[in-house]
């Protein structure tokens, strides 16, 4: 019974293993890909058009409302102490260091990365990647390479046009809708924003979108067989990438701020 | 050309290969046939080393495809063609693209040369006039046909197919071998033929491989095949329900 114990601990442990290190080894092999050319600059640009362009749309909307809900919350919050003036640092902060970089990825990652791995899981099924291999031609160059490098452009982009529209929405609410002055408002912001932050939420966007397309782009690849293989890969790769995301924000929250 | 020696191979708690061995020569056109499930199409993938053995090698003109380098591989990839079951076009891409795509990632040749290749390839097989389609608008026939030309479009000196006329009408499907007899005698390819259309296939291979449980169980001239006394080899190719093979 121990023992029998002991075999599936260690079993278990080491099928972990052996999957980290094949993710590792993914990564590793795309980064190569990345680093060495020639780079697919036409599947780069159709990448970027599809995670970033296509995301413009939800990522406004996230933002806008995300902001709205912070100056609403946050002006509530500061009036109790007479700081209503410190609301339009609060909401940008908040968006430039933290929400806009997470919440665009977590948007962008549920629109864009299950359909990518959805695309590659298929083309798994399909034994396109294997009729790829077959033509003598490197898949990662043409399916994990183009997402990785689109993301890397598009992520950092959506995060600041999220944090733009999360400040006006919070504009919007804190100064017509709830009285705070907007010289106040806006002279707040270019008081305590510093070139900091904004770099800090470029790294943070940037690391998610490495996040992003890794992991997407790896579900797929290994997806196992049929529909049901494909559409687990998909759930798994969504869950994965935003829990990675989430975790490896705290880490990269604690380094930067 | 291709030599395969003492190959093994386990999947899924199944012995897959238990010891196969076989060549395969310069310009020989081989017919491998089996009950479903027997691993020709796992044999064919271990070939272009798209698997690798648990043991055993397999020569490709003296390199090992089995313990290969990439660079190796992609080398000895170069001179295959592959046509799968399903055909694996590129389904994000029209007919010409998917035709024109291995040109266009592996060659140096200008576009026009490529439209030109493209073109007089689509017409060999038949498939003039559906440049444009895109793979979801072809039918079963069409899609093997493109996959042909994909397949052909880089000169290559080995080409395998994997049940190329499966799910196709009696006429298509003769048609089809017929279309891979003429490449072959034309261009002398050496080619490994993995099907079930039994005896259409004996009249366009010059040799017959059958495996059965793991094992290669007959490796016979294609006239002699059909007159070869091994009873499982014997119940297979006249479709006998009765005999030494046991349905699952």
């Amino acid at each position: 019974m121990v023992t029998r114990s002991i075999i599936n601990v260690g079993s278990a442990a080491l099928l972990g293993l052996s999957r980290v290190g094949r993710m590792g080894l993914f990564l590793g092999r795309t980064i190569a890909c990345v680093a060495v050319p020639p780079l697919k600059v036409g599947y780069i640009v159709r990448q970027i058009h599809f995670i970033g362009w296509k995301s413009v749309f939800v990522v406004c909307l996230t933002g806008i409302f995300t902001g709205m809900v912070l100056a609403l919350q946050g002006y509530n919050a500061l009036k109790s102490f007479g700081s209503e003036a410190f609301l339009g640092p609060m909401v940008t902060l908040s968006l430039v260091r933290e929400l806009g970089p997470v919440l665009s990825a977590l948007m962008v990652t549920g629109r864009a990365g299950s359909a990518i791995t959805a695309q590659i899981g298929i083309m798994r099924i399909n034994e396109q990647i294997d009729a790829m291999e077959l033509l003598g031609l490197n898949p990662l160059r043409y399916l994990a390479v183009p997402n990785f490098v689109a993301a890397l452009i598009a992520f950092p982009l959506l995060a600041w046009i999220f944090d733009a529209i999360g400040v006006f929405g919070g504009y919007v609410v804190g100064v017509k809708l709830l009285g705070v002055a907007s010289g106040t408002f806006l002279g707040e912001i270019t008081e305590h924003l510093r070139m900091r932050d904004l770099w800090g939420g470029a790294v943070k966007s940037l690391s998610f979108g490495a996040i992003m397309s890794w992991v997407c782009c790896y579900k797929g690849y290994f997806s196992a067989h049929g529909a049901e293989g494909v559409s687990a890969a998909t759930t798994q790769a969504v869950v994965t990438a935003s829990v990675l995301i989430l975790v490896w924000d705290y880490l990269l929250t604690a380094v930067l701020f | 050309m291709i030599q395969i020696e003492n190959l093994w191979k386990r999947l899924g708690g199944l012995e897959v290969f238990k010891g196969v061995s076989f060549e395969v020569q310069k310009g020989e056109f081989l017919a491998l046939i089996g009950m479903s499930g027997t691993g020709k199409s796992v044999l064919l993938k271990h070939i272009a080393g798209l698997m690798k053995p648990d043991r055993g090698r397999i020569l490709v003109d003296g390199t090992d495809v089995t313990r290969a380098s990439f660079r190796e591989l992609e080398d000895i990839r170069s001179r295959f063609g592959f046509v799968f079951q399903n055909g694996a076009l590129f389904d994000s891409m029209t007919v010409f693209d998917n035709v024109a795509f291995p040109l266009r990632e592996k060659t140096r040749m200008t576009e026009s040369k490529i439209a030109d290749r493209v073109r007089h390839d689509l017409e060999q097989v038949g498939l003039g006039g559906a440049e444009e389609k895109y793979p979801s608008q072809l039918s079963g026939g069409m899609i093997k046909r493109a996959a042909l030309a994909r397949a052909l479009v880089r000169d290559p000196e080995i080409v395998f197919f994997d049940e190329p006329t499966t799910g196709l009408d009696p006429i298509i499907a003769k048609s089809i071998l017929r279309l891979f007899d003429s490449f072959h005698n034309r261009l002398k390819l050496t080619g490994v033929l993995v099907s079930h259309d039994i005896p259409d296939i004996f009249g366009i291979v010059q040799k017959v491989a059958m495996l059965h449980d793991g094992e290669l169980v007959a490796l016979e001239e294609a006239k002699n095949i059909q007159s070869c006394s091994h009873p499982v080899v014997d119940q297979f190719i006249h479709g006998r329900i009765d005999g030494p093979i046991r349905y699952r």
